[in-house]
């Protein structure tokens, strides 16, 4: 039997183990070590649990992921959501859906400090929900926009899944965060427009807030002040080459703790944030030891280049490519976690990409887009669950409902992303 | 049985707070990097406080947060496909995680030992790190032990678990067989 045919096969059988409810990180590994053995020998395969971790562990490119998680939760210690929900509230509070607009610019705000959707979302929940619930809301469109918001933090930088990318396809990370920027910007836009027609097309859903004044209005901006100043440090710093991206993650955490002691963080709150840090960054981790020996075996399987070449003799166009790459992607979203996708997939279809001829930072970013999709698309939208956490009451199927028009805001996100390259490119 | 469990879990624990202590430590030292550098170019050179092996300061730091944090995490963070499952009842279900569980123990004991392998041959060859001369041989030495204990704590997490669902089948079976027998004794079921 050949070795890609090896590599199909075991393919498939992870992606049974994984539909048994195999944890990821150990289906990958298990998978990589039995393709290994089966295609070279066991006692290679052994060695490959040696040479695997040791190099993913001591890889210095891989620290700023436990750095970043970590300014977040320090973030969110430090009530930050509190204060820009505030300030974006004065700054729309008075329109009609003006809550949930604040509630997605506090949302997009937050993400330039929080490289995680779930983060952003739990934390920007909390405050905004029960804001909105009060001032008679409708629950699809205060959930919807909540879980739709909380995406923007997968995108805006600095993103794990966007560090995650560079690391995997060896691009600049620094590159692959300028390159967030419009699309994060974009969809922050996006959103915003899918309320105001939503609230327009059915006034019910949300009531006008307190009209506020010019000059309450830019006072109230001074509140974005310290995320746009720690943004600026971080993609500023890592762009002009000043940090690498470990150093602007560090001094972001160390920032961002400060902000919290000075908020009034106790001890007690500071040994919670990092032990809710090392509990992300252990999952995170084990995924990618799992990926790092799955990549040893896909390497020696060729399956990548089988499949490049399969594609290749057939003639198809680019865009029919990258759209069956695409589709696979969202079908996946739907019942798989973003980052755990990220890690089976882009090793695999990220030469098919590269021989079609795309950019692979433009490439990164459409599958983070399309990644994004799977936070809030049925059955496994994550945001969704983490919404229906923080509102028990409010039934998830409402929850659902709410986020449709959001999904469909993010497909012509990707659509004018596909025809536009420039959008993601356009700062590099 | 119990006691082994408890002392792993609380070795475990101990592990994980190492780790968190790591964590804090590789910010401050890229940090201190950062602000000394700064220093030294603000000052012409004058005010030199840079230290050199800050990258390999935070390689291996990041190598002994992650790996001291894995056995206390091992049971708690694992990303997992539920959605064709769910269904299925949850003694399966755990039935199902605690034989996973093993999976984890086979890896960590198997990486265990091929790190064993390293630290005998970094004995031999008395290798050092390039910049700041760290023995290698007291590097593997630690991962060998963090990768046994993820190992250990991951058996006794599963056995414990299959333990107890099929202690929880076992004692349903009893109680259904008591019943009927109960039930046939007082003549109802003929």
């Amino acid at each position: 039997m050949s070795a890609p045919i090896i590599g199909l096969l075991c393919m498939a059988g992870m992606l049974l183990f994984i539909a048994l409810r195999c944890p990821i990180a150990l289906a990958m590994a298990l998978t990589g070590l039995i393709g290994f053995t089966w295609i070279v020998a066991f006692e290679p395969a052994l060695s490959i649990l040696e040479s695997g971790p040791f190099e993913t562990l001591t890889n210095y490119s891989f620290s700023p992921i436990p750095m970043f998680i970590l300014m977040g939760v320090f973030a969110s210690k430090a009530r930050m959501s509190t204060e820009l929900f505030n300030a974006a509230r004065t700054l729309f509070g008075g329109w009609r859906g003006g809550m949930a607009l604040a509630s997605v610019t506090a949302c997009g705000a937050f993400s330039a400090i929080s490289g995680s959707s779930v983060a952003t979302a739990a934390s920007m929940s909390r405050v905004a929900l029960p804001e909105m619930k009060k001032h008679g809301y409708a629950d699809s469109l205060a959930t919807g926009t909540l879980a739709a918001g909380g995406t923007l933090g997968i995108m805006i930088p600095p993103s794990i899944a966007l560090l995650l990318y560079a690391l995997i396809t060896e691009q600049s990370v620094g590159k692959m965060f300028m390159a967030g920027i419009i699309p994060g910007l974009l969809g922050l836009g996006l959103y915003c427009a899918t309320i105001a027609i939503l609230v327009h097309r059915n006034p019910g859903l949300a009531r006008p807030g307190q009209p506020t004044s010019w000059r309450e209005k830019i006072t109230g901006m001074a509140g974005f002040g310290p995320f746009m100043g720690v943004f600026a440090i971080i993609i500023g710093g890592i762009y002009m080459g000043i940090f690498t991206p470990t150093e602007a993650a560090a001094i972001g955490a160390f920032v961002a703790m400060l902000i919290a002691f000075v908020r009034g963080m106790r001890m007690a709150g500071f040994l919670d944030a990092v032990d809710e840090t090392l509990k992300l960054t252990a999952m995170i981790f084990f995924m990618i030891i799992g990926a790092e020996i799955f990549g040893y075996f896909l390497s020696v399987s060729r399956i990548s280049f089988y499949l490049a070449d399969l594609v290749g003799s057939m003639g198809l166009p680019p865009y029919a490519v990258l759209a069956a790459v695409l589709v696979l992607f969202i079908l996946l979203g739907c019942v798989m976690d973003s980052l755990a996708m990220l890690l089976l997939t882009v090793p695999v279809v990220f030469p098919l990409i590269v021989e079609a001829g795309f950019d692979p930072i433009w490439f990164g970013i459409v599958a983070v887009v399309t990644v994004e999709l799977g936070l809030i698309t049925p059955p496994v939208g994550m945001n969704v669950f983490v919404i229906k956490s923080v509102a028990p009451q409010i039934p998830i199927g409402q929850i659902f409902k709410g986020v449709l028009p959001f999904v469909l805001s993010d497909l012509l996100r990707l659509a004018l992303l596909i025809l536009f390259p420039a959008l993601a490119l356009g700062l590099l | 049985m119990r006691m082994l469990t408890q002392v792993v879990d609380s070795i475990a624990l101990w592990m994980h707070r190492l780790s968190g202590l790591l964590l804090i430590l590789m910010m401050a030292v890229v940090v201190v990097d950062v602000a000394t550098r700064s220093l030294y170019a603000i000052s012409d050179g004058r005010v030199d406080l840079t230290f050199l092996g800050g990258i390999e300061l935070v390689s291996f730091g990041l190598l002994f947060c992650i790996l001291f944090a894995l056995p206390h995490c091992v049971d708690k963070g694992q990303v997992v496909v539920d959605l064709f499952t769910q269904n299925i009842s949850k003694v399966t279900q755990k039935l199902v995680s605690g034989i996973y569980i093993l999976g984890f123990a086979a890896l960590g004991l198997a990486m265990s030992g091929r790190f064993f392998h390293a630290y005998e041959s970094a004995l031999t060859t008395q290798e050092t790190s390039q910049d700041l001369l760290l023995p290698l041989a007291d590097i593997y030495l630690v991962v060998v032990v963090a990768t046994f204990c993820l190992g250990l704590r991951s058996l006794l997490v599963g056995i414990n678990g299959l333990i107890s669902v099929l202690s929880a089948v076992w004692r349903a079976d009893g109680y259904r067989s008591a019943k009927i027998n109960a039930q046939v004794q007082e003549g109802e079921v003929l």
